[in-house]
């Protein structure tokens, strides 16, 4: 990957077959090279924040993240208590894409600025249509404020 | 108001002094007409008096002329003539002396004029001696008639002094006569003006008294009407009756209470005739006592009214005498007792109640005298604890029961509970029954006051609670039993939802690996593959479909177990409405007929109630879809604390003895591939209902349809 290529949508997924999935989804919405993926939240957190591993990072911060609610190390509720919490990341839109339908999970995640919550559907077809809608609504058509 | 008594002595005084007046004024008259009658005799007496001295000078001159005739004539006539007047003269003067006899004055006047005539006659008579004589002394008699003439006119002279005097005398008393007329005149005036006065004024003093005594009467007419108004209505009946009972007099008060008109009664009817019968006697003693002279007071009767009730009444009577102390009539005063009598009804009823409820109370009651802590009252649950009849405790301590210790410690306690004035409750207190045995009670003390705060009873009350006590401690061990049997149950309840909820979540995922990598298997390699390895894939995916929902179904079934329960009043004929309305979208090509009747509202959380409904009815759609036309029955009744609502089709049913597996978690009755599901809706409803309290039940047979019911209480319950 480039490291000047910019990354419009950063993927956050622990889990390799729903992470292959996702990015397939985003691909037939037509935004395969803009695709940056994460294994986990302290990885997430570290390419935001440009630190550790990516502290060269050049890239300007992505257009959105997509991030899953239950992962390894950092888990997807503190990756956004982070970045809404901070004033250079609070404008990025964050979409949870998690398996979770929990009323306290989504209720926390709003409660913390999330922009939207989707439940990955286990249904394959109803799985890629809502991936590609989030994908393009958030990352293509939303406009959003630069960083603070 | 001036008194009568001033006013009659101010009118007689008036009158009297007016009549004073009068008198004073008559006797003025008279002495006036006297003076007058007087005044007259003085004009007559000074008229006679000229007269007589006209008559002197007239006699005088006569003399004279007669005297001269005879010495001229020396006739025997003239002779006669003088000689008549002078022995006339001295007669006039004596009755002039007699005339003026009042006036000192005029007799000095009479007694001159004496002299002065004395000697003229005396003279007279020389020149007629000298003539018989036969003398003529022409110069003598010149010197006599010279000097004749000067007594002559000293005689006029006097004569005149006279008249003047006279004159004078009669004017002074005319002036003296006028003046007192005047003042006569002038008191005859002012006496008539005052006596005019003192009448009109005692004529007016009259007018006034006769007005009071007019105004005096009108007040007694007025007071004697009020006194009657008085004694008519009385809120006490008044009657009076001769020696021989019967009425001569009785108020209006008296005859509205009995209903008589007063003629019904007055001088026909006797007293004791409106008595009950067994009064009677009672009657004729105290109207004996009463004739004899002693007042009766608040005897009680009861008369009979004319329509045949009973008047209760309380009597006061007592004797009316004339001045020979004779009886003439009583006078009786009486009071209606109806409303009294009742009261003391009330009071004895409401004291029986009082008796009985004290008597029958399950719990020891007694009540000890303040002061001496004597028992004094002690009902029937006392008697059996002490084994003890009434009659051996009234009057009797607690030392007289117990033993000193326990009587002392009871009587501290009594003398703590009347020393504070309020109530004392003591949760425990061991007595030694001699029938029972060892006791617990559970006694609360109360002091009863009189109404100046001091205490005068000490009440009881003592429950019994040595059964109690067994049982408290079996309940507390129980209970303590219960609450670490529910702790453990709650924890194992977490562990298997976080554990479910946690397999739900951690199936999804490589459910959906399996559907989403087969699907992409289909579309990078589909050619790759035969209609067999198509069908293989299909399969495959409609299985992960199938998992996905039974994951689904089992996370929505155990979050029930976590979710709050939000409990407010539920139109359920409106929610099972929505429920059919939403069911009815998935099985649109059934046109079910149902029936639905008003269902009673119901205390519950509003959200789960939808889900029972829409899981009853979506299973009575689905196990009668085969049925032309399914049909369904709604409906609902209620007990007085309970409602049971009712889900009633007419499909495939179910055989009873399968009924142990109806409500369990993905247990079915019937094939998927015959009626898809997963095996939770019924499941679902039980849980939910059994978290509102209630209860689900099923009754059906093959084929023959399918009745599901559950009940919820009124009340609701809150978690």
């Amino acid at each position: 990957m480039n490291d000047l290529e910019p990354v419009e949508i950063l993927l956050v997924e622990d889990s390799q077959t729903d992470g292959e999935m996702t990015q397939r989804a985003l691909k037939k919405a037509g935004l395969t090279n803009a695709v940056f993926w994460v294994r986990d939240g302290a990885e997430a957190l570290d390419y935001l924040f440009c630190e550790g591993a990516y502290a060269d990072r050049k890239q300007r911060p992505p257009k959105l993240v997509l991030l899953d609610l239950k992962m390894p190390k950092v888990d997807g509720i503190e990756v956004l208590r982070r970045v809404k919490g901070d004033a250079r990341t609070s404008t990025i839109p964050v979409v949870m894409l998690t398996s979770s339908a929990e009323e306290n999970d989504i209720v926390k995640s709003y409660q913390l600025g999330v922009n939207s919550y989707l439940v990955k559907p286990v249904e394959f077809d109803r799985f890629v249509a809502e991936v590609s809608k989030a994908g393009c609504y958030w990352a293509v058509m939303n406009k959003v404020a630069g960083p603070l | 108001m001036m008194k009568p008594a001033n006013n009659d002595l101010r009118t007689n005084l008036g009158l009297a002094f007016a009549l004073l007046v009068l008198i004073g004024i008559a006797a003025a008259s008279v002495d006036t007409v006297n003076r007058f009658a007087d005044g007259a005799h003085w004009v007559d007496h000074t008229q006679q008096v000229i007269g007589e001295l006209e008559m002197l000078t007239t006699q005088i001159s006569l003399a004279e002329s007669g005297q001269r005739g005879f010495l001229i004539t020396n006739d025997e006539r003239d002779l006669r003539s003088y000689q008549s007047s002078s022995s006339a003269i001295p007669m006039v003067l004596d009755s002039l002396q007699k005339l003026t006899a009042d006036s000192p004055l005029q007799q000095r006047r009479i007694a001159n004029l004496r002299i002065v005539m004395d000697r003229r006659l005396a003279m007279l008579r020389i020149g007629i001696e000298a003539r018989q004589r036969g003398e003529i002394d022409r110069i003598a008699e010149r010197e006599r008639l010279g000097r004749g003439r000067e007594l002559m006119e000293e005689l006029v002279a006097l004569v005149g002094e006279m008249r003047a005097g006279e004159d004078a005398l009669l004017k002074q008393r005319s002036a003296v006569l006028e003046a007192g007329r005047i003042r006569t005149d002038a008191f005859i005036v002012l006496g008539n003006l005052s006596a005019l006065g003192l009448l009109l004024f005692s004529f007016g003093v009259m007018k006034r008294q006769i007005a009071q005594r007019r105004e005096a009467e009108t007040q007694l007419r007025r007071y004697a009407a009020a006194v009657e108004d008085l004694y008519n209505n009385a809120p006490c009946g008044y009657h009076s009756l001769d020696a021989q009972g019967i009425f001569v007099q009785v108020n209006d008060t008296e005859l509205k209470w009995l209903g008589y008109e007063r003629e019904d009664l007055i001088g026909k009817v006797a007293f004791p005739d409106l008595l009950l019968p067994d009064n009677r006697v009672s009657f004729q003693e105290n109207f004996s006592q009463v004739k004899l002279g002693t007042p009766v007071n608040d005897i009680e009767y009861e008369l009979i009214r004319k329509d045949g009730s009973v008047l209760p009444v309380s009597l006061n009577a007592t004797a009316v005498r004339d001045e020979a102390g004779n009886y003439v009539q009583s006078r009786a005063s009486m009071f209606d007792v109806t409303l009294r009598r009742e009261a003391e009804q009330r009071m004895h009823r409401a004291n029986a109640f009082l008796d009985s409820v004290f008597e029958h109370i399950p719990h020891m009651i007694f009540v000890k005298d303040a002061s001496e802590l004597r028992f004094v009252r002690f009902n029937k649950a006392g008697e059996d604890l002490l084994g003890l009849p009434k009659g051996a405790i009234i009057g009797r301590s607690d030392y007289d029961f117990f033993t000193r210790e326990q009587a002392d410690a009871f009587v501290a306690k009594d003398r703590e509970v009347l020393a504070g004035g309020k109530l004392v409750d003591i949760v425990e207190e061991p007595i030694h029954s001699k029938v029972m045995g060892e006791r617990w009670l559970h006694t609360k003390k109360i002091p009863i006051t009189d109404e100046a705060g001091k205490p005068r009873y000490l009440l009881g009350i003592s429950e019994d609670v040595t059964d109690g006590k067994a049982t408290e401690r079996r309940i507390i061990e129980l209970n303590q039993s219960l609450e670490s049997q529910t702790a453990e149950l709650q924890a194992s309840n977490r562990e298997l939802e976080s554990f479910s909820y946690s397999v739900s979540h951690d199936l999804r995922s490589p459910l959906r690996a399996i559907d989403g990598f087969s699907r992409i298997l289909q579309e990078d390699h589909g050619h790759a593959l035969d209609s067999e390895g198509q069908r293989l894939l299909g399969v495959i995916r409609s299985n992960t479909k199938r998992m996905g929902q039974l994951i689904d179904d089992l996370l929505a079934f155990s979050r029930l177990g976590r979710q709050h329960l939000n409990v407010t009043t539920v139109d359920m004929t409106a929610l099972a409405q929505e429920a059919l309305a939403e069911v009815n979208l998935e099985y649109e090509e059934l046109t079910p007929q149902v029936v639905m009747a008003p269902l009673p509202k119901a205390q519950g959380d509003p959200v789960l109630l939808r889900q029972v409904w829409i899981n009853l009815i979506s299973n009575a759609l689905k196990y009668s879809r085969t049925r032309k036309p399914p049909l369904l029955e709604i409906s609902a009744e209620s007990n007085a604390t309970h409602v049971v609502y009712r889900v009633k089709d007419n499909g495939v049913g179910f055989d009873m003895k399968y009924y142990n597996k109806l409500f369990g978690v993905f247990q079915r009755l019937h094939g998927a591939d015959e009626f898809p599901g997963t095996g939770v809706g019924l499941a679902i409803v039980q849980r939910v209902i059994a978290r509102h309290g209630g209860r689900v039940w099923g009754e059906a047979a093959v084929d023959r349809g399918a009745t599901f019911c559950f009940s919820l209480s009124k009340e609701g319950r809150n978690e």
